[in-house]
């Protein structure tokens, strides 16, 4: 399958207002996003940088209908995913590609199925399924691991996969949380690539929070978060 | 850090958990037993407060002589330790034939008995008794014509019938003796003889005769007074005061007439005097219904004191203490139901074990990662163990304290809002033992189940601590061990021979010891053990089966779910294999739940049925209807010959039976004569009982009975044989005389004097529909009530024959006999309103029926039984119990799956996966295993319930010919709702455990996984 083959669906333009949101451990409260408004266009790397602890994770839960925001809004292109659970998990199924930093991979299934449970879900017939996961194991050069379980892979090899899985629906939104924090120079570069090229070949929207100056680079929009907040707002080396 | 302080420090860390989880099993579990334990003491108390209530004496010492003296002897009984107060009740009775000699208005009047009845409490005597103002206290320093009320027993009496109307308002009555100068001595009748006529009694009526039947007579007597009083069948009955009690008594006693019993002797007693004296002991003293044991050791010496005393002051006295006979008997079916009931606990607390297995599982589930992060930063194993044990024994200790106080507290609050008397505080004393053993299970089973975490927790490397895999393996690991493998196989053996051989009704070990003539001593031993630890023997022995065939279970599983799951069964399908051995214990503990849930219920349901067996076997038919022979006679009771008797009872019976069959209701009527022969001592009996079947054929068409109540053969082939001159015998005969069979025995002789012999080739258990025993003795209608299916099915000592073999036995027809019962069996159609069919039959016959008996009437007086009601309201007690332990337990292994799982949900989640497929997935990976679990426990249940109801009929002492009929499966509504309750209960706990994952944002969920 070629890339053109894998990728069909265009990105969406994504504009948050005020985003806010704390979170409470035990009696505690402690406010993550204090109002965070942003427009991030399709066809665009958006690199989000800051701190550890500076909400860069949250914002990204925000956009990924991973989790609500007290205040404020996500739009994205027409549609505002915060509405019912049927709505976030259909946005999260179908809409967008999350990579998480801590891999999120399901234990017990070798790399193969952990790619075509989703599209299982998706209704994609078997061969397609099968097809398409082989493809994306060799884009981000895991195609001789496909039966490894997560157990059996090392941190950067599931980091890989887990690169591989959110591209397995096709999604518009590409987000990604330090991609390629476990990986080596080599692979990191094979990953940062292909990210960029998906919004650059591809017109999806990528945003990848990230501290690895090489990723951050390639932006074409940067954001700096403090304290819950966007301090700035500047354009990449890239643009 | 010192030592102490560092285990308390470990304590908060590691113990928390275990010790609130541990602390709620056992909480959950003694508070269970506790309730269970008070709910039975309840039952028990209530039953016997409520017969207590039924006994209004509870020592009677009854006179046969010397009954002038009854004053000096009550002031003596007012005198014994513990009497609280005392009542007689005398009577003075003589028959009408020389001496006495009894007259209507100068005339003689030929009625065959007299009596007069006096009493020192006016409420001791039936209402007919009891007129005006009570001419019994009326005081006379002289025999004079007293005016007196009367009443009249035997009315129907044809001879009595033609003459009663010269007894009226104002009649002269007159009771005198002839004097004679021979000695009586010996207590045998004499010849009238020449001697001057002493009137005894000169009384004139006031008001018309009451009329009493001699039947209710008796009722009034055992239900008033406890004891029964031979009131003759045709007689004038005065109540007297005290005062000319003791002159008549004195002036008999002074004229040497002495009193004679009816055992042994032809003639016929002329003056039975009788004076019974009623002693009410001090029941708040001496009596608890909260502890039959402490009563009966408080009572034995009193009882036994008032006998010897009694004894002492004369000789002529017999003393028995209806409280003393209630209360044993109550004490030795109270452990009987005790015992009945362990039946059921034993695999209730074996389903408490398993769930402190899986709370162990959850725990070391949840606690993993932290051992592991104290594993590496260098903390010794052996003292997170110690800590983590002391926890748990903590744990088990409080909540076992908890449980204690919240079920004994709540039991009895709940018991004292519904208006029950709460028990005392020495009561609850008396059983700390039982509070400190139900504490020393909760402890166990938090310790035992304490230990599987020791050795998991040793054995664990921060590696795999820290791991987020299953750690299915590790946990299982030590079961792979040949130990466990073989103790589970030979728990399957065990377990399923046992199982078998309740199904089977037979025992193959034993048999086969019997055959041999080996010592049985040791195996029977072994059989009663396996009796209690059978069910949980297979069950242990399943879950080891279970978990050798996971893989089967899962592949069976999986294509279950299939349908369930649609597209993503590939998924189900990989992870049940993943979780292969979970799936299984999901299943096992499914099974388990469900069998506990049901067998109580259908222990109960089966047991029931076969109590109702024994009620259709002892009625024989859809109504019995039971005449007393002498009232169908109208002679004496007489030894004559067996064909007489017939002779004078055809016309009779026959005219009841076409009167019978003319009913609208009635299909057909069988009859069952009995007599006794006086010949022939047995003891308890007022001789060999004689049953003839009038048509063996049509007795065995239309009667309800079961083939193995034939002891030698089927039981209608014996029947069938009396046609051709057969003649069987109980097996309550050759218990108590050591009869062979088949070899020859004599009758007795008949007219010529000529031996009647006959040979009893057959032996029975019960001859169903025969005449219910006679409550004679107090001991019988004490124990009849508490003990009613022994009652109605004892097998007494008797012969049966049918009407052709009086022809066809040589010198059987001539054989001496005296008349007892006569039953007619009434087959009827469904529907059958029994009050209104009794209603048209006592005014429609001839005769009324002394009793008439059917089925619903049975079953009211059944469940005063204390062994059936008591046994009952436990099963179905611990049913509750059992309920409230399954759906614990299969809420606890859902949870600790649950928790295995709920990362894989939250990624699932994660990915989009919508709730609807969530809940599928979740459903088939839960609910289809805990099915497939209720299945199996279903057909677990029913066959544990119909072995333990078989257990418990062979406990025992329990019941003898009830023991001879079959057991019948029956699955009950409420069964049925049990099972449709737990699907429901579980498809709720599936459904909630996958809507619970979306309760919070995904975020939220797969941090908290």
């Amino acid at each position: 399958m070629t890339s053109k083959e894998l990728f069909n669906r265009m990105g969406m333009d994504i504009r948050t207002c005020e985003l806010t949101k704390q979170y409470r451990v035990a009696e505690n409260t402690y406010p993550v996003l204090k109002g965070v408004s942003c427009e991030i266009k399709k066809g665009e790397v958006t690199i989000i940088q800051g701190p550890s602890g500076c909400g860069k994770t949250t914002f990204l839960n925000m956009l990924g209908g991973i989790d609500v925001p007290d205040q404020g809004e996500v739009r994205v292109g027409e549609f505002t995913p915060q509405t019912t659970e049927t709505d976030l998990s259909r946005y999260r199924l179908y809409d967008v590609g999350f990579v998480f930093q801590s891999y999120n991979l399901i234990p017990g299934l070798s790399a193969l199925d952990n790619l075509q449970l989703p599209m299982t879900v998706a209704g994609r017939k078997h061969s397609e399924r099968v097809e398409r996961a082989h493809a994306l194991l060799q884009l981000v050069g895991m195609h001789e691991k496909a039966s490894k379980k997560p157990d059996e892979l090392s941190g950067g090899e599931q980091q890989r996969v887990a690169v591989a899985i959110a591209l397995v629906n096709d999604p518009p939104l590409i987000l990604a949380d330090e991609p390629t924090g476990n990986l080596d120079s080599k692979n990191g570069m094979i990953v940062a690539d292909l990210l960029c090229s998906l919004a650059h070949d591809y017109e999806k929207t990528v945003v990848i929070a990230t501290h690895d100056p090489s990723v951050g680079s390639k932006g074409d929009q940067i954001l700096q978060m403090r304290d819950g907040l966007i301090v700035a707002d500047g354009r990449g080396w890239n643009h | 850090m010192d030592k102490l302080a560092l285990y308390w420090f470990l304590l908060k860390i590691f113990g928390r958990r275990a010790f609130w989880g541990y602390g709620l099993l056992s909480m959950l579990s003694v508070s269970i037993l506790t309730g269970l334990y008070f709910s039975s003491r309840y039952g028990l108390q209530t039953y016997v407060s409520d017969q207590l209530g039924r006994i209004p004496w509870d020592v009677s010492i009854i006179q046969r002589a010397e009954t002038h003296r009854f004053r000096e002897l009550q002031a003596e009984y007012h005198r014994f330790n513990g009497v609280k107060s005392v009542a007689s009740l005398g009577f003075l009775r003589a028959r009408n034939m020389a001496p006495f000699k009894l007259e209507a208005d100068g005339r003689p009047f030929p009625i065959r008995w007299v009596a007069f009845i006096t009493t020192s409490l006016p409420d001791l005597l039936p209402p007919e008794l009891r007129k005006g103002e009570n001419a019994v206290h009326e005081i006379r320093t002289s025999l004079g014509a007293l005016p007196v009320s009367g009443a009249l027993v035997g009315a129907h009496a044809h001879l009595v019938r033609d003459q009663i109307s010269r007894i009226a308002d104002g009649t002269m009555i007159r009771l005198s003796v002839q004097d004679s100068s021979s000695s009586y001595g010996g207590g045998h009748h004499h010849e009238a003889s020449e001697g001057p006529v002493i009137p005894v009694f000169e009384g004139r009526l006031v008001g018309s005769l009451a009329q009493i039947e001699r039947q209710e007579f008796n009722k009034w007597m055992l239900r008033e007074v406890g004891s029964l009083s031979y009131l003759p069948e045709e007689a004038l009955v005065f109540p007297i005061s005290p005062d000319l009690f003791e002159k008549m008594a004195t002036h008999f006693h002074h004229l040497l007439l002495t009193s004679e019993g009816v055992h042994g002797g032809e003639a016929p007693p002329t003056y039975v005097p009788e004076m019974t004296h009623l002693i009410a002991l001090d029941r708040d003293r001496l009596f608890s219904s909260w502890d039959l044991e402490g009563s009966l050791l408080r009572l034995k010496p009193v009882v036994q004191q008032t006998y010897e005393r009694a004894q002492w002051i004369t000789p002529f006295s017999y003393a028995g203490s209806d409280l003393y006979l209630l209360t044993s008997r109550m004490n030795s079916i109270a452990k009987l139901v005790d015992l009945a009931t362990l039946l059921i606990a034993v695999p209730l607390l074996w389903m408490g074990w398993i769930l402190a297995r899986t709370l162990s599982r959850l725990l070391v589930l949840n606690e993993r990662r932290l051992l592991g992060l104290a594993l590496m930063r260098g903390i010794p194993m052996t003292q997170i163990g110690h800590s983590l044990l002391l926890a748990l024994a903590l744990g088990g200790l409080a909540g076992g304290v908890a449980g204690l106080l919240a079920g004994g507290s709540l039991s009895i609050s709940i018991y004292a809002w519904l208006g029950y008397e709460s028990p005392p505080y020495d009561v609850l004393l008396s059983a700390v033992f039982y509070f400190v053993l139900f504490l020393g299970v909760g402890l166990m089973l938090a310790l035992l189940s304490g230990r599987s975490i020791l050795g998991y927790v040793r054995r664990l490397t921060p590696r795999e601590a820290g791991a987020r895999s299953s750690v299915e393996q590790n946990l299982v690991s030590a079961r792979r061990s040949f130990l466990y493998a073989f103790s589970a196989v030979i728990g399957l053996l065990l377990g399923g021979y046992k199982i078998l051989s309740w199904l089977w009704g037979y025992s193959p070990l034993l048999a086969a010891v019997n055959n041999s003539g080996q010592p049985r001593a040791a195996l029977s031993l072994l059989e009663t053990v396996l009796n209690f630890v059978a069910i949980p023997l297979f069950l242990y022995g399943l879950a080891g089966l279970l978990v050798w065939r996971a893989g089967l279970i899962q592949r069976v599983l999986d294509a279950l779910s299939a349908p369930l799951v649609g597209r993503l069964h590939w998924f189900v399908s990989h992870y049940m294999a993943l979780g292969r051995r979970r799936i299984a214990q999901l299943l096992f503990v499914a099974a388990l739940a469900a069998c506990l849930s049901l067998l109580p219920q259908i222990a109960a349901d089966i047991f029931y049925g076969r109590v109702l067996s024994g009620i259709r076997t002892s009625l024989g038919s859809n109504v019995h209807l039971e005449f007393d022979m002498t009232d169908l006679t109208q002679g004496d009771i007489t030894a004559e010959p067996v064909s007489r008797y017939q002779e004078r009872l055809l016309p009779r019976l026959n005219a009841i039976r076409d009167s019978l069959l003319e009913m609208e209701e009635v299909d057909s009527v069988d009859s069952i004569e009995q007599f006794y022969v006086p010949g022939i001592y047995i003891p308890g009996q007022s001789g060999l009982v004689l049953n003839i079947l009038d048509d063996p054929k049509q007795y065995l068409r239309d009667v309800e009975y079961e083939d193995r109540l034939g002891l030698t053969r089927d039981f209608s082939s014996i029947i069938g044989s009396l046609e051709s001159g057969n003649i069987f015998a109980s097996q309550g005969l050759f218990r108590l005389r050591a009869i062979p069979l088949g070899k020859r025995i004599a009758l007795g002789n008949d007219q010529s004097n000529l031996p009647i012999v006959v040979r009893l080739n057959d032996m029975t258990a019960f001859l169903p529909g025969q005449p219910s025993r006679g409550i004679q003795q107090r001991e019988g209608f004490v124990t009849a009530e508490i003990d009613y299916l022994n009652y109605l099915l004892g097998s007494d000592a008797r012969i049966v024959t049918a009407q052709k073999d009086l022809a066809a036995i040589p010198g059987l027809s001539g054989l001496k006999v005296i008349p007892s019962r006569t039953v007619f069996l009434v087959k009827t159609g469904s529907g059958l309103d029994g009050d209104d069919f009794a209603r048209r039959v006592t005014a429609m016959l001839p005769v009324p029926p002394e009793e008439i008996r059917w089925e619903a009437v049975e079953r009211k007086r059944l469940s005063k039984d204390m062994f059936i009601s008591l046994a009952l309201e436990n099963m179905k007690v611990y049913m509750a119990g059992g309920f409230i332990l399954a759906l614990a337990s299969v809420a606890a292994i859902a949870l600790a799956n649950f928790i295995s799982d709920r990362r894989t949900f939250a990624l699932l989640r994660l990915r989009g996966v919508p709730l609807p497929i969530l809940l599928r997935i979740t459903l088939s990976l839960f609910l289809i295993p805990v099915l497939g679990g209720v299945l199996i426990g279903i057909v677990l249940g029913a066959v544990s319930g119909y072995g333990v109801s078989q257990a418990v009929w062979e406990l025992p002492r329990v019941y003898g010919v009830a023991g001879f009929l079959s057991n019948k499966f029956i699955f009950s509504g409420t069964a049925g709702a049990i099972v449709i309750g737990l699907i429901c209960v579980f498809t709720a706990v599936a459904l909630g455990f996958g809507l619970w994952l979306f309760r919070r944002t995904a975020r939220e969920a797969i941090s908290e996984a």
